[in-house]
């Protein structure tokens, strides 16, 4: 496979421009599987927001009959709601899969020189769902396992020592900051070697799921302070890109069609924001795998020209 | 002791003088035991025309000595976010050590715990077998058969040793670390209600067994409490402090208190202190007395109020709410004070408890109160929803519904509880506007939404009025005894006027302080004082569980039908056609005008019978209004106008709070002009693409897993 060369962090940007028509996929998995599930809210939202005056009040946002319209919307509609509820559940699943699955075409295709096709895209999903399962199914032991015994164990100790604490001390709350940054930083570690495992099949396709989280601690070994420098990067710049966008929905009033129009588009370019990142993440991560993984492999030698014994054909005479 | 306490003469209704009950207590607070040592003086005056021959006690804390208690059964050893009993030192009780006549009579040997509303429990092995006096289930309640009675109108003086040992913060007492909130802690003589009184045939007690959805009731007295504490300690009390005296490492306080039913006090060292005085003149939000004045047909004179010295008792952790407890103080002691009568007492204590004792929050005794506000509370986004400003108008109001006008808990909780409710919610909204909580955006709630949707969220299986622990669940005694009395009477001020309203609460309370009212003299007061006839609200909404629940059954609007056939007209015979004569052509008529015809029905689909509005907005704004009488079952409503109907609704403007369901209260057809002007369709994209996008972003965060 051919790569681009760059810097890890670099790569995550371009990632983005060449990783368009991924983030556009993903981008449109979370908006029809959310239409799914919101669906059974459709006639229920029609019934009751539609054909009286509860929807006026409530998109008007009128200050006194709005919360009570809204009140018996969830209490007398309650069963639609149940029902959204139960579908975000099997959409939940379904885009968990999904994100395990298209792990496997992104390792194969994101940063590749050249672009991609969607057929390569489909060819790394299709030979890669096997293995990122399993490395799905070990992330989820050591990961859950190792930050559910370090939550679990500090909050039982806390219980213990902090019982007669007074509220508000310093000590308790200190305690209490330490244990989900800990908590946090064992994510990162974990979700990177995940990461790295699911990478590990960008050069080795016949490599097994235990072997490339071996190789992925390898990989990482000597680099955890990039690894982890690029993933708090990513993170903290979703985080406040997310939320810029999360406030910015959440305080528009958007009462005439127009406002509703542009409101459900900004949705959906909110909801584009986690993909974008997650594509420039992956971009950071592969490049970091390209470096490791080229130092692993010498470069082949180039092949040299075998010594001819010169002929009076290269010397024709004069 | 009078001449102490310098309270003004109160004016409302005038107590009992000599009180009932006069208590002198001296207690001892061990701070690391969190027990009290007490020595109790009572003298009881006998109300009643009759011979008194045993004396009852409420022993409250007994409710928290085992998990057998009928609080305990009840409750399930949880309440208000506590749990009881989950270490040896959590649990609670009294001990009655002596009991004896001023003579020196020893009554102890004759006392007996009595369980008066039964035990409805399975019975199991009783703890304590070879308990002193005998043994039962549940030990809250002590009956003392007295040597002679006491004679009709006569008094007795008993001298009362007890020891008191604090339950781990549990429902309205306790202690967590070296916080105390010292309530129901003493032995306390319940009600003896002579003939007449509140409905009664015969004199009797009136002294139930502490229940898991119940409060207190008790008769009003004088109280002199002297207790000492670690020297350290700051404290607060019921009443007014007149000494404090240190010794060595201990302070002892001596308070006294007139006209109330019950003393608490609290102790704890870290408690921040801020005093500050309720200066009538400065501190009545404007706007308040003229309005005040103008509901209640009084000039601002006659309403005005007097000082009253506050002591703020905050937990360090919430320093940050000191001025919201001081805000919302003063908007409660103006509202109380304005619109029912001034505040009587002299001083007013508040105690915001910690974090870890939430049990021991939103609490009442008379002038010494607890607020609430959790830490989580005090900062973004909660800041706004104002549950300090809530809680501490809600317990304050508690100083009057139930504090001065002293209605059983037990058995009418709606009478303190629910008015409160009304009159809390009438200070928020004042105080804070129309949405007084909020969420960041804009989002929040008016306290009528919290009325209904407590009232509508569970099966209407009970009536407003019922005993404290014959509801068929806890929430159901808590939302017949709040919201929907909250909602009720917001039904109610709506038909009888804000003016007539407010006039009637008032006299209510004036005519009702520092005595027993019932169910049936609250509506006689109100009857009385707006001419009304108000038996349809006592027997559907208080004493039954009728709805109402008008609705927009069907609604259309079709084209008029056009003239077609054959029509006697002034000029002879005519023939129409399609809305138009038919001529020879070079005679052509103009058009009949085109009109529509729209047909409305209404129907009520509750069991009480109370008339509603109904409007009717066509496309081109205009509005018409008709009554629907209280007696109709349905309504329907036919007319004919030149444009198509919008929209019909009954009740638009929201005067019927008891309404059941608000979604069946309109039916839009379509948009127009004017108030035809609705949004109503595009709310379905709106929401739906809402409901959408947070399912997006809720399934992206799932994202973190893979």
């Amino acid at each position: 496979m051919t790569v681009e060369r760059r810097g890890s962090l670099s790569s995550g940007f371009a990632a983005i421009g060449g990783g368009l028509g991924i983030v556009l996929l993903l981008t449109a998995t979370t908006v029809v599987l959310s239409i799914l599930a919101a669906a059974p809210l459709g006639p229920a939202l029609g019934d009751a927001f539609g054909r009286t005056l509860a929807g006026d009040h409530v998109i008007r946002n009128h200050p006194l009959f709005a919360p009570t319209d809204v009140y018996d919307f969830l209490h007398e509609k309650s069963d639609a709601v149940g029902g959204a509820a139960a579908a975000t559940r099997w959409a939940a699943l379904l885009i968990l899969l999904q994100q395990i699955l298209f792990a496997g075409g992104i390792v194969a295709v994101l940063g590749k020189a050249g672009g991609f096709t969607a057929g390569e895209f489909a060819w790394g999903v299709r030979r890669n769902a096997w293995h990122n399962l399993k490395c799905f199914a070990i992330f989820l032991l050591l990961g859950g396992g190792v930050i559910g015994t370090w939550v679990w164990g500090t909050h039982a100790f806390a219980k213990r020592v902090f019982e007669s604490s007074p509220p508000g001390s310093r000590g308790p709350l200190a305690f209490r900051i330490t244990v989900i940054l800990v908590a946090l930083l064992l994510y990162a570690i974990f979700s990177l070697l995940h990461d790295f495992a699911r990478a590990a099949r960008r050069f080795d396709n016949s490599v097994g799921a235990l072997r490339s989280w071996g190789r992925a601690r390898r990989a990482l070994s000597g680099r955890w302070t990039r690894a982890l420098g690029l993933f708090f990067f990513w993170l903290v710049l979703g985080g406040v890109v997310l939320a810029a966008g999360f406030s910015l929905e959440w305080m528009s009033p958007a009462v005439s069609a127009v406002a509703v129009f542009l409101q459900i588009l900004l949705q959906i370019a909110i909801l584009a924001i986690r993909p974008v990142i997650r594509v420039a993440a992956w971009g950071s991560y592969l490049a970091l795998y390209d470096l490791t993984e080229a130092e692993r492999i010498p470069p082949p030698v180039e092949p040299t020209e075998p010594l001819r014994a010169e002929t009076l054909e290269d010397h024709p005479l004069l | 002791m009078a001449a102490a306490l310098d309270s003004a003469p109160l004016s409302a209704a005038t107590p009992v003088s000599p009180p009932v009950a006069e208590y002198t207590i001296e207690a001892s607070l061990d701070g690391k035991t969190h027990t009290v040592d007490g020595q109790e003086r009572l003298v009881w005056r006998n109300p009643s025309g009759n011979p008194v021959s045993e004396l009852r006690f409420h022993l409250y804390l007994n409710a928290f000595k085992n998990n057998h208690s009928i609080f305990a059964r009840e409750s399930g050893g949880q309440l208000r976010g506590d749990k009881a009993g989950t270490r040896p030192d959590d649990w609670g009780w009294i001990d009655v050590l002596s009991i004896k006549t001023a003579s020196g009579e020893d009554l102890k040997p004759g006392a007996r715990l009595i369980v008066p509303d039964g035990y409805p429990f399975p019975r199991s092995e009783t703890r304590n077998p070879k308990s002193e006096i005998n043994p039962v289930e549940d030990e809250t309640v002590l009956s003392v058969p007295l040597p002679s009675p006491v004679p009709p109108h006569g008094e007795i003086e008993l001298s009362i040793a007890f020891r008191s040992k604090l339950p781990k913060v549990f429902a309205r007492t306790g202690y967590v670390r070296d916080f105390h909130l010292v309530g129901q802690w003493f032995p306390k003589i319940g009600v003896y209600e002579p003939a007449g009184m509140r409905g009664r045939a015969q004199g009797g007690w009136n002294c139930h067994s502490f229940h898991a959805n119940s409060e207190f009731y008790a008769d009003y007295g004088r109280y002199d409490v002297t207790f000492t504490v670690p020297a350290n300690y700051v404290v607060g009390a019921t009443g007014k402090r007149v000494s404090e005296t240190k010794k060595g490492d201990r302070t002892t306080y001596r308070y006294l208190a007139h006209d109330v039913h019950d003393f608490a006090w609290t102790a704890d060292p870290t408690f921040l202190v801020h005093e500050f005085r309720f200066n009538p003149s400065a501190d009545i939000p404007r706007g308040w007395a003229a309005l005040a004045a103008s509901e209640l047909s009084m000039s601002e004179g006659e309403l005005a109020l007097k000082p009253v010295e506050v002591r703020l008792l905050l937990s360090p952790e919430h320093a940050s709410a000191r001025d919201r407890y001081v805000q919302s103080t003063k908007e409660a002691i103006s509202f109380y004070g304005l619109w029912f009568g001034a505040y009587p007492y002299p001083t007013l204590t508040v105690v915001d408890p910690p974090d870890d004792g939430p049990g021991a929050g939103g609490m009442e005794y008379p002038t010494f109160i607890t607020g609430f506000s959790g830490s989580e509370f005090l900062r973004w986004p909660f800041r706004r929803f104002r549950v300090v400003e809530d809680v501490l108008i809600h317990e304050f109001g508690h100083q009057y519904w139930y504090g001065m006008v002293g209605s059983n808990e037990f058995e009418e909780s709606w009478l303190d509880e629910g008015i409160n409710t009304d009159s809390e919610f009438r200070v928020m909204q004042l105080a804070y506007g129309p949405r007084p909580a909020l969420f960041p955006g804009g989002i929040g709630f008016d306290m009528e939404t919290y009325g209904h949707a407590g009232y509508v969220s569970l099966p209407n299986l009970d009536p407003i009025r019922k005993r404290a622990w014959e509801y068929f669940s806890g929430n159901s005694y808590g939302s017949n005894s709040y919201p929907k009395v909250g909602l009720f009477l917001a039904q109610l001020r709506n038909d009888l006027g804000a003016g007539v309203y407010a006039q009637a609460q008032r006299a209510y309370f004036q005519e009702w302080s520092f005595r027993h009212p019932t169910t049936s003299d609250f509506f006689d007061v109100f009857q009385r004082v707006s001419g009304r006839d108000l038996s349809t609200y006592r027997w559907n909404i208080v004493e039954g569980t009728s709805r109402l629940d008008w609705s927009v059954v069907s609604a259309k609007t079709d084209k008029a039908e056009r003239n077609a056939g054959v029509f006697e007209g002034p000029g002879g015979r005519e023939t129409w056609q399609k809305g138009r004569v038919v001529r020879p052509k070079e005679e052509k008529e103009p058009d009949e005008k085109q009109a529509y015809d729209s047909v409305v029905v209404f129907g009520n689909r509750g069991e009480w019978a109370h008339s509603a509005k109904a409007r009717l907005v066509f496309t081109d704004g205009t509005v018409v209004d008709r009554v629907l009488p209280a007696e109709a079952r349905w309504v329907r409503l036919r007319i004919r106008y030149k444009s198509k109907l919008a929209w019909a609704a009954v009740d638009p403007d929201r005067e019927n709070p008891w309404e059941w369901s608000r979604l069946n209260d309109s039916h839009v057809l379509k948009s127009g002009d004017g108030a035809a002007d609705t949004a109503s369709r595009r709310a379905v994209a709106k929401y739906f693409s809402k409901a959408a996008y947070w399912i997006g972003l809720f399934l992206q965060s799932v994202w973190a897993l893979a």
